[in-house]
Parts: structure tokens; C-alpha cells; sequence
């Protein structure tokens, strides 16, 4: 994507949205604006797209949705832990599943659910990226 | 009624019966015997002359008028109480009177005693063996005191033996063993009948008690099982739609997070200049109105989140563990986070009794009560409103057998009639626009009933209040203990 382009390496710790929905990705990118100085986000519509992206990139955290097409939030985050271990792992995800919150807290190291309010996702990636 | 009251009360019913219908039975043989006793001395005793004259024959004037006579008061007394004791005793001392009457106008004829044995059967119907005891001292002064005065009228000779009365009353004694066994069995057959009628009304009654008592289980049953399907597929559906409905929420606040933030920083950039707002005429407004708007966007948005939240419980049967909590402190606490919602309009007492361990989601449980006690606080705010007067919470806990009981009782208004089948309906609510949900008790009846196995039940009094019956079965501890 283009911010990938754009944006230098620096030190802030970098963190990758993932997401089909690209509205949704464009409001977390408006409502973290706020962010821009501590933070490099990055967003990815889709599995694909994200993995592209980590493979170009070193990033410190990837906050992923459940369910997408193609690879889904778990199947994500495990390719996530495999290549970048260091890297924390977020479920972002709106299913009411339990499967899927199962599947989710197997590999997440965080798991939230939407709606969540912005102030709740900055508190568990501040707190993520502090240990 | 017992069985044995109810089989004594067809006893005298039975008997009673008997008494009419063998009542019926005399009072027209009283008449037939009138008649035929007419009869009789008219054909056998025809006019006397007694010289110059002739009369009527004495045994004529003896039947109609003796034998009228004497069946006045046995006749008043079948019409007017046919089963009656002494009706009964009159009829049996009369029926002997017309064997009397019958033997001396046939001139004291030895075969005419057979109607004395024939009368003393048809007492027997009666199936009162006192009677018999009545009809024999009767026949028996009878022929005593005619046998000294008059005995050519009883035995149709002048001299007979003195103890020719005696020999009469041994006989017509011989039949009353006889006929005295016949109404003790007869009377001990009705009863064997009473008996086993009473036996057959009782299983009958139970059958059918039993037979409702099952209906009633069963329509039970049949109500939950509907409510759950709705629920389940309520589920199903909020499941599918909460995951549609989460995405576009999440943006929505974000962006208005963002929109927030950005006017903010654009007023404030803005204002620095003096002509910045000039085409804007109504200034104040706008920038008063501004942050209020997004309040309420914000608010708009989180109340659907809120309604979204609550469906989900519906969606899956949680697969998380289950833990062994005490619930008494549970619900202390969860009554101190209700505190805000109730301080203003009732008091709230805790009644709590000893329990065991419950195993159960303490969270949802938590949840349910704290619905609950904020339902009951807004029943209570309905009646009270703003009088200042206060209503009463009480929240109580016990055992009962294998569950784990939670009573939440109000001085509310009550939950009218025709409002009870509903209130366990999803999004079924009374309370005004954006107060509630109508998902507390659905959401309380999920967890509790299909959650956890409980039941969930409420009595109402309109106008007295409304207590809400929580049980929880404490037996699955002895499956985990094991």
C-alpha cells in the first residue's frame, strides 16, 4: 500500500491493521491520526495484502480481523508467529462465534472485539508493545 | 372427601333409593288391598235380612271403613315421606292389620294367614330387618287379643287352644330368620357396591389429577421448548448479523472519534482568525451544537453496539468453563454495581441463605441478577415516580432439594395478565425509547434455562409487586466433584 511507500523506517514501533473492509481500515486510520507520533501504522485489506507487506517489512505488531477471505485472522497470525516471532498478534474481530474467539485466543496474544472504542484499542497496544 | 366417607355417603344414597322405590310399591298394594277387601266382602257377604229390614253385612262396612281408616296414616305418611323410619314402621304394623282385617272378613279362613307370610316378604324389601321385628309383635297381640275375644274371627273356631297364638307366632318367627338374613345380606350387597363404587370414583379422580398434572407439564414443557427455539434462532440470526452489524459500528465511532477531534483542532485553528466563520450566521449555535451532535452520534452508536452485545449471548452456548462460585458473594457485589440504579427510589435487602458452591458462568449469572434488580428498580420508579416514597428490593437466596434459588422480589407495579406470555421475548419491553432494550430477560432466560438447566419463572401481583423465581441446579458439582 501507498503508506508503505511513504512512510520512512524510523524507530516507533511499527504496527500493521488487517482487514476486508476497507472503511474499516479507513476509520481506524483517521481515529489513530492521533497516534502518528508514537506509532507507524500500517493497514492491509486482506491476508494477502498483509503478508506481502511482513515480508517487506519488520513489524512489532499485527492487529488482524477473524474473518476474511482467503486466509482468516487465526490462519494469519499463525503464518505471523512463524515468520515474525517477536511480533505481538491482535484479533480485532466482530464474529460472535465462539469457535472463532476459541481459534482466536489460541494464538493471539490479545483478543478484541468489535466495536471496540479506540481508547481500549490504544490500552491493549500500548500495553502489548511495553513487555 | 375420603374414600370411605364418600363410600358411606352411596351407602345411605343406595339404601334411601331401596326405601323409595318399596314405599312406591306399598302405598300401591295399601289401595289394592282396599279394593280387594271391598271386594271380597261384597261377594262373600252379601245383605242380611234382620227381619223387616236389610242391612248392609258388618264385614262391608269393615272394609271400607276400618280398612279406610287404617290406611290413612300410612298413606299420608309414603306420599308425604317415603323413607322415612317411621313411615317405614307405620307401613310394616299397618300391612299387618290388613292380614288382620283380610283373615276376619274370610271368617278367620286358615289360608287367608298365608297373606301374614306373603305381607311379612314384601316388608323384607325394605331390607330393614327391624321392621320384621315391628310386623311380628303386631300379628302376634293381634292374634293374642282376638284369639281371647273374638277367635272365630282369627282361627274360625269358638275354642281354639290358649296357645294357638303362640304356634302362629313361632311360624311367622321361622320366616323372619330367614327374611332377617335376606336384608343383612341384601344390605351388606349395597354396601360391597358403595364400596367398590367409591374405590372406582377415587382411582378415577386420581387418574384424572394425575392425567392433568401431566397435561400441565407437558403444555409446559411444549411453552419452553417453543421459547427456546425463538431464542435459538434469534441466536442464530444475531449471530450472523453481529459480525455485519460490528464492522460498520467500528468505523462509524472511529470516525466520529476522528470527526471529534478534527473540529476541535479546526475550531481552534479557525478562531485565531477574526473573519474565519463570517458566511456562517447562526456562529454560536454551530459551534455549540457541534461537540452535542457528536455526543449523541456517539451514544446512538454505542446503544446499538450495546444491543448487539446482548444478542450474542443467544448465539452459542458458551464454551468456556464453568467454575464452582459462591453465589452470595456474587450477588453482593452485583447489588452494589446496581446500587446507582435503584438509591433514588427503593431499599435493597439482602436475604441470603447458605448455599454450596454453584457451579456455573458467574459472569452471566452476575449479569442476570443485575437485570433483574435493575428491572425491579424500574418497576418501583413507575409507582413511586417522583413522590419521594420509597419501594423494597429483596433479593434472596436458599436451597431448595438440588437447587440453588435466587428470589428478586419488588413493590413494583406488577406485570399485567396479558403482558406475563411476553416478557421473556426478545426486544419485548414497556419501558420508554432508549431505556430498554427488551433484551434482559430474554437474555436472562437464555443463560438461565438453556445455559445452565435452570428454570426461570415469576409471580405478579398488579399493583403489589413481582417476584422472579432464579433456580440453578447445584447437582452437576457431584458430577466434577466425581
Amino acid at each position: 500500500m501507498s503508506e508503505r511507500a511513504t512512510e520512512r523506517a524510523t524507530d516507533r514501533p511499527k504496527i500493521l491493521f488487517v482487514d476486508d473492509d476497507p472503511q474499516l481500515l479507513a476509520g481506524l486510520r483517521s481515529v489513530l491520526r492521533a497516534d502518528r507520533a508514537r506509532w507507524d501504522i500500517s493497514f492491509a485489506q486482506g491476508s494477502d495484502e498483509a503478508l506481502a507487506q511482513l515480508a517487506a517489512a519488520r513489524y512489532d505488531a499485527v492487529v488482524s480481523d477473524m474473518r476474511m477471505p482467503g486466509l482468516d485472522g487465526a490462519e494469519l497470525l499463525a503464518l505471523v508467529k512463524q515468520r515474525v516471532p517477536a511480533a505481538r498478534r491482535v484479533i480485532l474481530s466482530g464474529s460472535a462465534d465462539s469457535d472463532d474467539a476459541l481459534r482466536a485466543s489460541a494464538i493471539a496474544d490479545a483478543v478484541l472485539t468489535k466495536p471496540c472504542p479506540v481508547r481500549e484499542l490504544r490500552a491493549a497496544n500500548e500495553r502489548l508493545l511495553a513487555t | 372427601m375420603t374414600e370411605r366417607a364418600r363410600a358411606a355417603e352411596l351407602l345411605v344414597d343406595a339404601r334411601e333409593r331401596v326405601y323409595a322405590r318399596t314405599s312406591r310399591m306399598f302405598l300401591g298394594l295399601f289401595v289394592g288391598q282396599w279394593l280387594f277387601a271391598i271386594a271380597l266382602a261384597a261377594v262373600t257377604s252379601p245383605y242380611a235380612f234382620e227381619g223387616s229390614t236389610r242391612s248392609v253385612h258388618l264385614h262391608l262396612q269393615l272394609a271400607i271403613f276400618l280398612g279406610g281408616a287404617i290406611n290413612v296414616l300410612p298413606c299420608a305418611l309414603l306420599v308425604a315421606r317415603p323413607s322415612w323410619w317411621l313411615t317405614r314402621h307405620c307401613v310394616a304394623a299397618v300391612q299387618m292389620l290388613w292380614s288382620a282385617l283380610l283373615i276376619v272378613l274370610t271368617g278367620g279362613r286358615i289360608e287367608t294367614h298365608f297373606h301374614v307370610f306373603g305381607s311379612l316378604a314384601f316388608i323384607a324389601f325394605y331390607r330393614d330387618w327391624k321392621l320384621l321385628v315391628t310386623a311380628t309383635i303386631v300379628v302376634s297381640i293381634d292374634h293374642l287379643a282376638r284369639g281371647v275375644w273374638w277367635p272365630d274371627s282369627v282361627y274360625g273356631i269358638a275354642n281354639p287352644e290358649w296357645w294357638r297364638f303362640l304356634e302362629h307366632a313361632a311360624w311367622v318367627t321361622f320366616e323372619d330368620v330367614v327374611l332377617v338374613w335376606g336384608c343383612v345380606r341384601g344390605v351388606s350387597d349395597l354396601r360391597e357396591t358403595a364400596d367398590r363404587t367409591a374405590e372406582i370414583e377415587h382411582a378415577k379422580g386420581r387418574v384424572v389429577a394425575i392425567v392433568d398434572e401431566r397435561t400441565r407439564e407437558l403444555r409446559a414443557s411444549i411453552e419452553q421448548l417453543a421459547r427456546a427455539k425463538k431464542l435459538e434462532s434469534i441466536g442464530r440470526l444475531a449471530a450472523g448479523v453481529a459480525h455485519e452489524i460490528n464492522t460498520p459500528i467500528q468505523f462509524v465511532g472511529d470516525s466520529i472519534d476522528f470527526v471529534g477531534h478534527a473540529v476541535g483542532e479546526l475550531v481552534a485553528a479557525a478562531s485565531r482568525r477574526r473573519d474565519a466563520f463570517a458566511g456562517v450566521d447562526d456562529l454560536e449555535f454551530v459551534l455549540a451544537e457541534l461537540p452535542r451532535a457528536l455526543a449523541r452520534a456517539g451514544e446512538g452508536v454505542e446503544r446499538v453496539a450495546s444491543i448487539v452485545r446482548s444478542m450474542k449471548v443467544f448465539a452459542h452456548p458458551d464454551r468456556t468453563e464453568m467454575a464452582h462460585v459462591d453465589l452470595n458473594a456474587a450477588i453482593e457485589s452485583t447489588t452494589v454495581i446496581a446500587r446507582n440504579e435503584y438509591r433514588y427510589v427503593a431499599d435493597l435487602e439482602l436475604q441470603l441463605g447458605e448455599l454450596p458452591p454453584v457451579c456455573c458462568h458467574v459472569g452471566e449469572i452476575n449479569q442476570v441478577v443485575l437485570n433483574m434488580v435493575v428491572n425491579a428498580a424500574h418497576a418501583i420508579e413507575s409507582v413511586v415516580g417522583a413522590s419521594g416514597s420509597r419501594g423494597r428490593i429483596v433479593v434472596a437466596t436458599f436451597r431448595d432439594r438440588g437447587d440453588a434459588c435466587i428470589d428478586i422480589t419488588d413493590t413494583g407495579a406488577g406485570i399485567p395478565a396479558d403482558l406475563r406470555d411476553k416478557v421473556f421475548d426478545p426486544f419485548f419491553t414497556t419501558k420508554p425509547a432508549g431505556k430498554g432494550t427488551g433484551q434482559g430477560l430474554a437474555m436472562a432466560h437464555a443463560v438461565v434455562v438453556e445455559k445452565h438447566r435452570g428454570s426461570l419463572s415469576f409471580d405478579s401481583e398488579l399493583g403489589a409487586g413481582t417476584t422472579f423465581h432464579i433456580r440453578i441446579p447445584v447437582v452437576e458439582q457431584l458430577e466434577v466433584a466425581a
